[in-house]
């Protein structure tokens, strides 16, 4: 899973100075964002004139991998070392631009609509006709890339494509994150529930855990240069899905993701 | 003083002082009329004058003797009074004064003796009245203090004789609302019939009535005596709860009158003895009902005492041989037995307070023979109180065989029909009394409702465990590439057949179909119900072998149609292709079967999108996928296990998938052991159904493409796969 598209630090092609830090295949998220930093803190020792992270690979980023990205351009300035993103992947590109830091990482403006699509019709939850997967795990961060996989399955399942594919891939991660970081009192043994359910006008993803009350509403748009610890996931959720709901003491927290599935997609 | 010296009385003393007081101043009188003449007349006469002189001297003497007889004369008598007054002072009203003067003085001492007279009687009709009125206090608190009712009457009537002064009394006691009356007491003759009717009415006036004796006619009464009969109201509060009637002899009507003193008693006595009879009936009462309710708290207690011999959780034997031990303690017995007619229709014992095997096999009789066989053939309880004097020439045997002197026999019966016997005897001749008959009566009874559900419920229960334990097969250890385990825990406690049941069968394609299903219900009618379902399914997994959602509709609605309603059923169905593992399923409202993956972290659960079947309604179902690895176990349940109390909670899917966490990657075998393990092991849980569990091992299965899991999409409901 995290087998480097490049042995480490090899030199760019075109630019014979700079040194590639190689992302892992797949994803960039929370199981293997420190990896990346830890690999391209070792690239920035050998003084390359420039770092460049290549992502071509990489189908899906989360807060996480944003954050590692923003760790190693901010560690490459300090060096005076100049900081770029290789090839970016249609899905990473949209992330980006979505938590606004597309200026910050210089990555052209993709052309697909960024912005949620508008509310959509009532979901009746209980009425018959909704196909559903429902998953429960313990709270292990293997477990959360397998849980991320079922909810596209699922979505796959139920007919999404393309942005929303990724839209619903980085929103459920987020959600599964949250759900091990905060709301797993007894890592390892602490319960994790996962709902997928979908009928033909949307798709609904349940995460529902363990964890204590919190307040949903702290989270605030992501500033590059306030390294904030978190409140990015819930931000990016919010982004990437037409409907978020939280609610608390069910026990645990449980979040509710909706994705409206617009004909002609 | 010179009165005193002669002893004169103060009337003497006073007569003579007059009598002196007159003569002497005559005399000086006549003494100076003779000094004067002395000088002036001749000595003659002055002779005259002096013999006058002495004349006047002794008639003045004279004079002063006959003033003292007389005044002596006047004082005796007035002196007698006084003694006489002096003695009435201190309450002797005997003393009488004798005065024949004629005069005054006589009337005086006449008057005198009229009031003592007269006080003398009021005295002695004051010292009758306390004493009466002594006399009834003391038989107003004799009558109160006896508490039986005919004894309190007796009592009654005596005191009305010996204090009241009457010659014969009865006391009649008024019968509830019929305005007759019954004796309950009496003293001196018998009472006439004449008396019952004094009594009726003074019951009906509330008054005291006096009525003479010969103005009633009686035969019995002669012309001389007219004796008086006296009919006293026995007044409590505001009601006449009966009469005193008395008879009194040499009575004036006038002493027996309302006003006079005896009347008043009378009155007053009344009241007395209609309190005291009024407390006598109340205590008899409350007395009679402890008694009658002293009887049945032994009775209950006895009972109860046989009904706490029995516990739920014994066996009929146990219970039947734990009756006859109460039964037999109950009863203070040596023996109690619990016969029941065998297959030949002998009456044989099948439980005794004793156990003892060559008793059992020594007694043994047809119905009719001895008192136990009567009390069977006939229905009805026989007593034999010594059965050495038996008629039955089998009982006098046994008594020499077993040592049972004295029995008791009542019929176990069923609506008409007797289901057996209870026998109670005693080592030595006793006489069974019928509060024994009423106890043993009522043993009887609940034991014959207790066999009789016993042999109903032993009956159901073998032919509903025969065909569950058809239908529950052992799953094969091993089919079609996948390893299986399976549990199958009754809920003892709960002693009736549950519905759980589970099918493995290999189907032509080479997949393997898995069932596991919940019906309705317990008993023998949940076993058809399963054996209807699991065989109605069968045809249709081999008619749709790639389409477990096809299968459940048709079953759904082939039940709908053939039950009605009756019954339903939840039933999770896979089919498994242990080749790609794709497990194929559909559930109908059963429990979500478990996929546990990723070394037992991940739980996949495969939930329904549909009721149960046979419920009535024509769900769609749909067949959903998912694909597992090797390692990956499927983990069937029924709601037994989740239904499970721990503590004060249900188990639930979160405490089965805890325990199923626990487990971590391990095949089915040991999850299935680690689960019922921990289930047993929890002092708390308590197991309230039957609990069936299965498990599917995928252990040879290829490697899955992750891309195949999402192949299925938009694959929809049956109705548009038939379409």
């Amino acid at each position: 899973m995290e087998k480097a598209l490049l042995p480490n630090g090899s030199p760019d092609s075109r630019n014979p100075g700079a040194r590639l830090v190689p992302a892992p295949e797949n994803s960039l998220c929370f199981e293997n964002a420190n990896g990346l930093v830890e690999s391209a803190q070792g690239l920035l020792r050998q003084r390359p004139a420039e770092v460049v992270v290549e992502l071509g690979k990489v189908e899906l980023i989360d807060s996480s991998g944003l954050r590692a990205l923003l760790h190693i351009r901010r560690a490459c300035e300090d060096a005076g070392v100049l900081f770029r993103l290789g090839s970016v992947s249609q899905c990473v590109d949209r992330i980006i631009a979505m938590s606004k830091l597309d200026s910050v990482f210089g990555v052209p403006r993709p052309h697909g609509d960024t912005r949620p699509a508008k509310p959509g019709p009532a979901l009746d939850l209980q009425a018959p006709g909704w196909r559903i997967h429902e998953y429960c795990a313990v709270s292990d961060p293997s477990v959360i890339s397998r849980l991320r996989e079922r909810a596209m399955q699922a979505a796959i399942e139920a007919g999404a494509q393309g942005d929303m594919l990724c839209d619903i891939q980085v929103a459920v991660g987020e959600a599964l994150t949250n759900a091990y970081k905060h709301g797993s009192p007894r890592k390892g043994t602490s319960q994790i529930q996962m709902r997928c359910m979908s009928c033909p006008a949307a798709i609904v993803v349940e995460v529902q855990d363990e964890g204590p009350v919190f307040d949903p509403n702290g989270a605030s748009i992501p500033d590059p240069y306030k390294m904030r610890d978190h409140g990015m996931g819930i931000y990016l959720m919010r982004e990437a899905m037409d409907l978020v709901e939280f609610e608390s003491g069910c026990p645990g927290n449980r979040v509710r993701m909706v994705k409206w599935l617009r004909n002609g997609d | 003083m010179v009165a005193r010296l002669f002893g004169l009385g103060s009337i003497r003393r006073k007569l003579v002082l007059a009598m002196v007081a007159a003569v002497v101043p005559a005399l000086l009188v006549s003494v100076w009329h003779d000094l004067a003449s002395d000088a002036r007349t001749s000595a003659a006469d002055q002779a005259q004058h002096r013999l006058t002189l002495c004349l006047s001297l002794a008639a003045a003497g004279l004079g002063l003797v006959v003033v003292f007889v007389a005044g002596n004369k006047l004082a005796h008598p007035i002196r007698r009074l006084a003694h006489a007054a002096d003695a009435m002072a201190v309450g002797d009203y005997r003393k009488r004064v004798k005065v024949v003067t004629g005069d005054e003085l006589q009337a005086l001492a006449e008057s005198f003796n009229a009031l003592g007279r007269s006080l003398a009687r009021h005295e002695a009709a004051a010292r009758h009245q306390s004493e009466m009125l002594a006399g009834m206090a003391e038989a107003a608190r004799m009558a109160s203090s006896t508490l039986h009712l005919n004894e309190c009457g007796r009592v009654i009537a005596k005191v009305m004789c010996s204090h009241l002064g009457a010659r014969d009394a009865t006391v009649f006691r008024s019968l509830a609302g019929e305005g007759e009356v019954k004796p309950i007491g009496r003293c001196g003759k018998r009472a006439r019939s004449a008396w019952r009717l004094v009594a009726r009415r003074a019951v009906e006036s509330h008054e005291q009535l006096m009525i003479s004796e010969r103005g009633l006619a009686q035969p019995g009464a002669g012309p001389g005596d007219d004796a008086i009969l006296v009919g006293v109201p026995l007044s409590s509060g505001d009601k006449t709860i009966g009469a005193i009637v008395a008879r009194f002899e040499g009575v004036r009507r006038n002493d027996l009158q309302p006003g006079s003193v005896r009347g008043d008693l009378l009155h007053t006595f009344g009241v007395h003895a209609a309190a005291a009879i009024s407390n006598a009936e109340a205590y008899s009462q409350s007395e009679e009902y402890s008694e009658v309710l002293g009887e049945w708290v032994d009775h209950l207690s006895a009972v109860m005492q046989v009904a706490d011999a029995i516990s739920p959780s014994l066996t009929l034997d146990e219970t039947l041989e734990a009756l006859a031990k109460a039964t037999a303690a109950a009863l203070s017995a040596d023996l109690c037995c619990i016969f029941r007619p065998d297959r030949e229709g002998y009456l044989v014992i099948r439980a005794c307070s004793r156990p003892d095997e060559r008793l059992v096999e020594k007694v043994r009789f047809r119905p009719g023979e001895t008192e136990t066989g009567r009390a069977f053939a006939e229905r009805r309880t026989v007593l034999c109180r010594d059965l050495r004097k038996s008629k039955s020439a089998l009982s006098r045997r046994l008594v020499e065989q077993i040592g049972m002197r004295a029995m008791i026999s009542t019929p176990m019966v069923v609506g008409d029909r007797a289901i057996g016997a209870i026998t109670v005897a005693s080592a030595k001749p006793r006489q069974f009394m019928p509060r024994d008959i009423r106890l043993l009566t009522s043993i009887s009874l609940h034991t014959a409702v207790i066999v009789r559900n016993a042999d109903l419920y032993t009956r159901e229960w073998s032919i509903a465990e025969t065909l569950q334990s058809n239908l529950v097969s052992e799953a094969p250890e091993e089919c079609c590439g996948l390893r299986f385990a399976c549990r199958y825990v009754p809920a003892w406690e709960e002693a009736r057949i549950g519905g759980d049941f589970y099918d493995v069968t290999p189907l032509p394609d080479g997949k393997v179909a898995v069932v596991i299903g919940d019906v309705s219900g317990k008993g023998l009618s949940a076993a058809i119900h399963l054996a209807a379902c699991k065989y109605m399914m069968k045809p249709l997994m081999f008619a749709y072998p790639d389409d477990p959602a096809a299968v459940l509709t048709q079953l759904n609605r082939a039940m709908n149609y053939y039950f009605n309603g009756s019954f339903f059923v939840t039933v999770f169905y896979g089919a498994i292709d242990s080749e790609t593992g794709v497990i194929l399923y559909a559930n109908a409202g059963h429990l979500p079967g478990i996929l546990i993956s990723d070394q037992g972290k991940l739980h996949s659960w495969l939930a329904g999108t549909g009721g149960p079947l046979g419920s009535g309604e024509n769900w769609n179902y749909q067949t959903q996928q998912v694909s597992a690895n090797p390692g990956d176990v499927l983990l069937l349940y029924t709601d037994g296990v989740t239904d499970m109390s721990v503590g004060d909670c249900v188990l639930g899917i979160e405490g089965l998938e805890n325990i199923v966490f626990e487990a971590g990657q391990c095949p089915g075998s040991e999850l299935l052991s680690h689960v019922c393990n921990r289930l047993a092991s929890d002092s708390d849980s308590v197991q309230r159904d039957d609990i069936a569990l299965l498990a599917a091992s995928f252990e040879g299965v290829r490697e899955s493409h992750p891309a195949s899991l999402g192949g299925i999409g938009g694959k929809g409901s049956v109705a548009q796969r038939q379409s």
